[in-house]
């Protein structure tokens, strides 16, 4: 009984002693929380997480002389964790600007221009429309079916306004909405028998349609224009998300994007070049 | 069938099973230290539990009782929730400790529930006993009442035990890289890119510790047994 | 040796077991206390060494007093409480107002202020003069139980030296050398490293019984000690207890053998509904019963 006493006197003491140590070691660091399933920007290469965030926060590393640590996550607390400012300094994750979103963090200008995709067996009844030269699928090709999206995710916020709420496109037909952890892993268990149609981001749609065993397809999500109007794309744009008044750092990431976004002589970003990269599509 | 065949790819790569066994050990990490600070803080209410009603130890008993009633009220994830991102938020803060504490907590209430039984089921003769030797109440409860006790309750601290290695699972859910967490990302798309089958192999690992426990106790149980029969 | 003044014992469900109990006990005097069951003896022997507490009334070992002083048995203390002076005050006896407050129980808070400062101040004092802690009197009581109640997680050899070493009376090692000497006296010797679930009844009780000595107790009491024994067993505990009496150990037995009691006490206490209806000479009490209810009781008994 003492022994056992001791040891579990010991040990709290040594986790004391890490405790302190850690939040002595403050200040050399930016501390950027994400959600590392979301290939290309951020996935696990083992235990170690790449991708084309980590890349551009590494840039931002080095212009500001500190190291990157990252924190991974439920995708759905990285806002909170910014806008508190307690364990994180920014959140990569490429996180949509929305205007409740800003409302809590500073978002740094806008590196990618994503279109909502929708996944689909190759044999899926979806019907498609062809416009301009673009194969594309409107919401209202959607109904009836079951939906998956990644918790959280801009899919997942699109999907619950149109399927959800009053005025929704879909709003009141027969859908079931399924809401997954990773888009991928629906794709490689589910599309096709339990699950009709994923709803995601252009790139990860790309990426899983690409490295699925499966035959799957991938589409751009269209509203259906109104009074005449051509049908347009779902379109969002991702962002850093970093805390409220750290202007340090969200200068620091502005600069870097700059850098990055500028077109080089085959009208191609250095963004869109990790990206393909992180695809293996170049 | 490709499901075999799977399971034959990922025990035979090296780097998965490399991520599986990296997770394993922080499952265990989490597990051990949070079922020793179950121990600790379960014994503690049990005894505080069981403690004579008097004024000095009515706030004691008032605490101990809202702890039990919170805890085995809410969710484990909720309780790990809360513990990452409103107490412990601390930048840098080793998420380990985190996890331990909150397993450690939440494990304490079930456990002292178990050894109050236990301590209860102690022929009051023995405190009786110890008692008309002059021995105060803390000497014997320490040296006559809880090693009996224990015996009693060794069967229900190892379920809880038991419970509280498969219920780490959800670390994952803050971001630890657990035995889950490497099935889950060996099933990312980059990786295997199907889930069934890393899930399936973590399982059989649980299953490989929970099995090995089970054993341990059983001994365990035994050698305390030693009084009981020889 | 033990003195218990005006014993009143309630239990929480509001059942009176001892209703005013007084009895003395001599060094070197054995005292068997007979009488049919439930009527409160083994509470009488367990409030001795305070494993019952009594309601009112005092325990004395020795000069020092166990328990709370109860006011009821002093009359100075009555004398300085508010109610006596204003019972006084009102015109009445003094002698007529102690008979009144000890008849009707009129001290309200007994052991708080609402007496008067005077009261609570030789009240205190009584307590700190004469008090003694109960862990420490208890050293001097041994304890002998129906149910044996050996330490089951222990040896028998650590079931008699835990208490002395805990206790910092001996050193393990002198410990252990009395309690091998012990064991020695009741033959068991080589029962010294085995657990008790492993001993049969008799063995269990004896072994109780040389625990209790172990602590070199002034006074030992006895609760049924035979009662939870087979019969075949019940010899052995008894010379045990015979040789205890033969060296001038004081004791307190609560017993149903008659046979023994005779035999062996020097004072039988008969006790019935809560009270001492007789007590007296083993000759005066089997050969001689006045009361009425003892005399059934042998009859029955006997």
């Amino acid at each position: 009984m003492k022994k056992i006493i001791t040891l579990i006197l010991a040990l709290t003491m040594l986790l004391g002693a890490t405790l302190t140590l850690a939040s002595c070691n403050q200040g050399g660091e930016i501390y950027v929380q994400t959600n590392a399933y979301f290939a290309p920007f951020e996935y696990f290469d083992g235990t170690e997480i790449v991708g084309v965030d980590v890349e551009i926060m590494e840039k931002v590393g080095d212009k500001m002389g500190k190291d990157i640590v990252w924190t991974h996550g439920d995708f759905g607390i990285i806002i909170d964790t910014v806008a508190e400012g307690k364990t994180a300094d920014c959140g990569a994750a490429g996180i949509t600007i929305t205007p409740e979103r800003a409302d809590k963090v500073d978002f740094s200008k806008p590196y990618y221009t994503s279109i909502q995709y929708v996944i689909l067996p190759a044999d899926s009844d979806v019907a498609t429309k062809t416009a301009g030269g673009v194969t594309y699928v409107v919401w209202e090709a959607l109904e009836g079916k079951t939906v998956a999206t990644q918790t959280d995710t801009t899919g997942w916020i699109y999907a619950d306004a149109e399927i959800d709420c009053e005025g929704g496109v879909l709003y009141g037909t027969e859908n079931t909405k399924h809401e997954a952890v990773d888009s991928a892993d629906v794709a490689s268990e589910s599309l096709g028998s339990t699950i009709d149609v994923i709803i995601v981001d252009q790139l990860p749609a790309q990426y899983i349609v690409e490295n699925s065993s499966k035959d799957f397809v991938c589409y751009p999500l269209y509203y259906t224009g109104k009074d005449g109007e051509p049908d347009a794309a779902v379109e969002e744009q991702y962002a850093i998300a970093v805390t409220k008044g750290n202007t340090e750092l969200l200068d620091a990431i502005n600069e870097v994007l700059d850098e990055l976004l500028v077109k080089d002589e085959n009208g191609q970003t250095e963004i869109e070049k990790m990206v393909m990269a992180h695809m293996g599509m170049n | 069938m490709d499901f075999f065949k799977d399971i034959g790819v990922l025990v035979t790569n090296e780097k998965y099973m490399g991520m599986l066994f990296e997770g394993l050990g922080t499952t265990l990490l989490i597990s051990v230290f949070a079922a020793l600070l179950g121990l600790l803080i379960g014994t503690l209410v049990a005894i505080v539990g069981i403690a004579q009603d008097s004024p000095i130890m009515k706030l004691p008993k008032l605490i101990c009782k809202i702890y039990v009633t919170i805890i085995r009220g809410t969710p484990m994830a909720l309780q790990l929730f809360i513990m990452a991102y409103t107490i412990f938020a601390i930048r840098g803060f080793p998420k380990e400790i985190t996890a331990i504490i909150a397993f450690g907590i939440n494990s304490g209430a079930y456990v002292s529930e178990n050894i109050r039984a236990g301590i209860l089921s102690v022929d009051i003769g023995q405190t009786e006993a110890g008692r008309a030797l002059g021995l105060n109440g803390r000497t014997t409860l320490i040296k006559i009442v809880i090693p009996q006790a224990i015996k009693n309750v060794i069967p229900a601290i190892g379920n809880e035990l038991i419970a509280l290695i498969k219920e780490t699972s959800i670390v994952s859910m803050i971001g630890m890289y657990d035995l889950t967490q490497a099935a889950k990302i060996i099933g990312a798309g980059n990786n295997m890119a199907s889930y069934v089958v890393p899930m399936t192999v973590a399982a059989c690992f649980y299953l490989a510790i929970v099995y090995l426990l089970t054993f341990v106790i059983k001994i365990i149980e035994r050698r305390l047994r030693a009084s009981d029969k020889r | 040796m033990i003195s218990v003044k005006n014993i009143i014992k309630t239990f929480e469900d509001g059942v009176t077991v001892l209703k005013g109990v007084d009895c003395h006990i001599e060094k070197g005097e054995v005292v068997a206390i007979i009488g049919p069951s439930g009527s409160g003896k083994s509470t009488l022997l367990r409030c001795m060494n305070l494993l019952s507490v009594p309601t009112f009334g005092e325990v004395w070992l020795k000069d020092k007093l166990l328990n709370p002083v109860d006011p009821y048995l002093h009359t100075e203390v009555i004398e300085a409480s508010n109610t006596y002076k204003k019972l006084v005050a009102g015109g009445m006896d003094g002698a007529d107002a102690i008979v009144k407050i000890k008849k009707e129980d009129l001290l309200n808070e007994k052991f708080s202020a609402a007496e008067g400062k005077e009261y609570k101040a030789i009240l205190k004092k009584l307590y700190k003069d004469n008090h003694i802690d109960i862990n420490v009197a208890r050293q001097k009581m041994g304890m002998v139980f129906q149910h044996f109640n050996l330490f089951n997680n222990l040896t028998v050899l650590d079931n008699l030296t835990l208490a002395p070493v805990e206790l910092k009376l001996k050193s393990k090692e002198e410990a252990e050398k009395n309690a091998m000497a012990l064991l020695k006296r009741i033959g068991l010797e080589d029962k010294a490293n085995v657990y008790p679930s492993t001993l049969s009844g008799g063995q269990k009780q004896r072994i109780a019984i040389v625990r209790a000595l172990a602590m070199d107790p002034d006074v030992m009491l006895f609760d049924e000690p035979t009662s939870a024994l087979d019969p075949e067993m019940v010899g052995e505990v008894l010379d045990l207890m015979k040789q205890l009496a033969a060296e001038g150990m004081t004791m307190v037995i609560v017993t149903h053998e008659m046979g023994f009691a005779r035999e062996v006490a020097d004072k039988i206490v008969f006790i019935d509904e809560g009270i001492i209806k007789e007590q007296g000479t083993p000759d005066e009490i089997f050969n001689h019963p006045k009361d009425p209810r003892l005399q059934d009781f042998l009859s029955k008994v006997l």
